[in-house]
């Protein structure tokens, strides 16, 4: 069966491809939801590629009104409106002869107008005029028979409260789209869900939908999406050593992380972990490695002015086109807008490492916290099958604390490396430590270090042995303490 | 003999609401579904001024105001579009109704263009 794609950005992703031509699907969502704008969308999308398509509503609601509604949509083209999309009103007609009645003026409206797409606004309605459901069903059945026999695909909208309620029309049609919203703390997000899909293996789960005067735009839920690589897409690339720049640390790390592998820099507030992540950048630089920083607090601007104090030349690199800061305020549009503007700067701006500051700021953007581990872990696979050597910082909780703890749970497992950076306090006064705890199928030093921001960059200094429990956070003097270098 | 406004539109409810507005002004008011229902209202009843929307299924407008300008019966009748898309209107078709009404439009609007067409004839007696 050939494919009928939607043009609604996502949707044809979700759905594998797009509808089945000759299919019948059924959208369904409060009132409110986007059906209409939907059902239009596909319309005008049909008929821009060639398609006779016919909007019939079996709503009392005017057309008048709701192509006023449409002149405002960016995919309204009047042009097409007649001759290539026909706007009928079958509700005098539903009211006067029934279903039989609206069958048949589909079917007559279909032949006349070599329809090869049609939407039915207000299946509620022929639901109501049937005298029994096993008549509504007949409906549905002859409805198949109509788009079976003409090659016409049919979306059927249905205005229900009840999206998640089980009806028989469900089993009858060949897919069925939920469309809703959910009030998340202050937050009202849409949603759209593929509840079936026959005949394909479409994206499941709740996928965010966004409504703007371009029309409906759908994310794909971007660890459903990631974990449905393509056949042809490359295999995991295994670009060398990603070094520092920092001899201290390259040393420990013996030469730098391995190439296309994720790590992620866990340390409290101000313990240097944006200045690490620049660091990283500014190293890969200089060798021409193209760079991408996204951060969801602090602007480029002061970035810049940060990376001019330690003299990384992060000016410089982003003017000669290697490194690309990118800020992510909180906004809606969740993890992932996030994931999907990360992934497509990875590919339009080849870029080979990743600072990604910070994790916690990215579970922030989470309309379901509990996301977080899950996206994390497919942008993580993905960037490194695309051979990206990332860098993901991570705020733990306390500025000085006895234990180590990744406030969101998994991820560590799912990190080839982790650098801890940790505040020391020693005489009153507090200093940042580093070391490495963990990195995959590569020997590394594991000593605590000292680690400085200097003008000079970060500069990690030799094995800091002269404070006790130096790891827990807890280290006091024994005896005459060994100065602080 | 009052004079009678024939209202084709697919959907009822604007068409009954201009048909109420038509009969309180004294207008005698017949209302068809599609140009097809419509043409057998011309053939049955006399028709003074013809409503037409442009979209509706069987028969649309401009194709009832062809096929009434081609029958010598029906020819004279004046037609009006009524549209809430008049950049929609098939290019050549201008010629063949007497005006334009654009949905959503006032009760001035229709009864302006009412009785534009139909000025010389009394509504009531």
């Amino acid at each position: 069966m050939g494919r009928v794609d939607t043009g609604v950005p996502g949707l044809d992703t979700i759905l594998n491809g797009g509808l089945f031509k000759g299919g019948v699907y059924i959208v369904e969502g409060p009132p409110g939801a986007g059906k209409t704008i939907l059902g239009n969308q596909i319309c005008f999308h049909r008929a821009g590629r060639g398609d006779s398509t016919i909007y019939i509503t079996l709503l009392a609601e005017s057309h008048t009104r709701m192509i006023a509604h449409l002149r405002t949509m960016e995919f309204f083209r009047p042009e097409l409106i007649v001759s290539s999309i026909y706007y009928i009103s079958a509700f005098k007609v539903l009211e006067d002869a029934g279903l039989e009645g609206l069958l048949k003026a589909i079917q007559e409206a279909v032949h006349a107008r070599r329809a090869a797409f049609i939407v039915l606004d207000g299946l509620v309605s022929a639901e109501e005029f049937a005298p029994t459901p096993r008549a509504f069903k007949k409906f549905i059945h002859e409805l198949q028979t109509i788009s079976g026999m003409t090659g016409c695909t049919v979306l059927l909208l249905s205005s229900t409260e009840r999206v998640a309620a089980f009806r028989p029309e469900h089993t009858m049609v060949d897919g069925l789209i939920e469309l809703g919203e959910t009030v998340v703390g202050v937050q009202s997000l849409r949603h759209a869900v593929v509840r079936k899909m026959r005949g394909t293996r479409q994206l499941r789960g709740r996928h965010s939908l966004e409504i703007s005067a371009a029309g409906i735009k759908l994310r794909p839920r971007i660890e459903a999406l990631l974990h449905s690589p393509e056949e042809d897409d490359p295999a995991p690339r295994q670009v060398g050593t990603a070094n520092f720049g920092v001899i201290g640390l390259d040393a420990m790390l013996r030469g730098g992380l391995p190439g296309g592998s994720t790590t992620i820099v866990l340390g409290p507030s101000g313990s240097g972990k944006t200045m690490l992540g620049l660091q990283f950048l500014s190293a890969g630089a200089r060798d021409d490695q193209i760079g991408l920083y996204l951060g969801f607090y602090e602007r480029p601007a002061s970035l810049l002015a940060k990376g001019a104090r330690l003299s990384l030349g992060l000016e410089a690199a982003r003017d000669r086109g290697v490194l690309h800061l990118f800020w992510e305020p909180p906004i809606e549009g969740g993890l992932d807008a996030v994931v999907e503007r990360v992934l497509r700067a990875v590919i339009d701006l080849r870029v080979t490492r990743l600072c990604f500051d910070g994790l916690h700021g990215f579970r922030h953007h989470a309309e379901y916290p509990e996301r977080t581990r899950a996206v994390f872990s497919a942008l993580a696979d993905e960037l490194a099958r695309r051979g990206v050597t990332s860098l993901f910082t991570l705020e733990s909780t306390d500025i000085v604390s006895s234990g180590i703890e990744i406030p969101i749970d998994g991820v560590s497992a799912l990190a080839d490396n982790i650098i801890l950076l940790r505040h020391v306090e020693l005489r009153s006064q507090l200093y940042r430590l580093i070391s490495i705890l963990k990195v995959r199928d590569r020997a590394y030093d594991g000593a605590i270090r000292e680690f400085q921001i200097t003008d000079r960059g970060v500069v990690v200094a030799d094995t800091f042995d002269s404070a006790e429990q130096i790891l827990t956070g807890a280290a006091r003097t024994v005896a005459e303490p060994e100065t602080p270098r | 003999m009052k004079q009678s406004v024939l209202i084709v539109d697919d959907e009822f409810g604007l068409a009954d609401i201009t048909a109420d507005l038509l009969r309180d002004a004294g207008y005698e008011v017949t209302l068809a579904i599609n140009g097809k229902l419509a043409l057998d209202a011309l053939a049955a009843h006399r028709i003074d001024l013809v409503l037409t929307d442009l979209m509706m299924p069987v028969m649309d407008g401009p194709e009832l105001i062809r096929r009434m300008r081609a029958d010598p019966r029906f020819a004279a009748i004046p037609a009006v579009l009524m549209t809430a898309l008049p950049e929609a209107i098939p290019e050549g078709e201008t010629a063949l109704h007497d005006a334009v009404l654009i949905k959503p439009f006032s009760i001035q609007e229709v009864l302006g263009a009412v009785e534009r067409l139909l000025p010389a004839l009394p509504r009531d007696h």
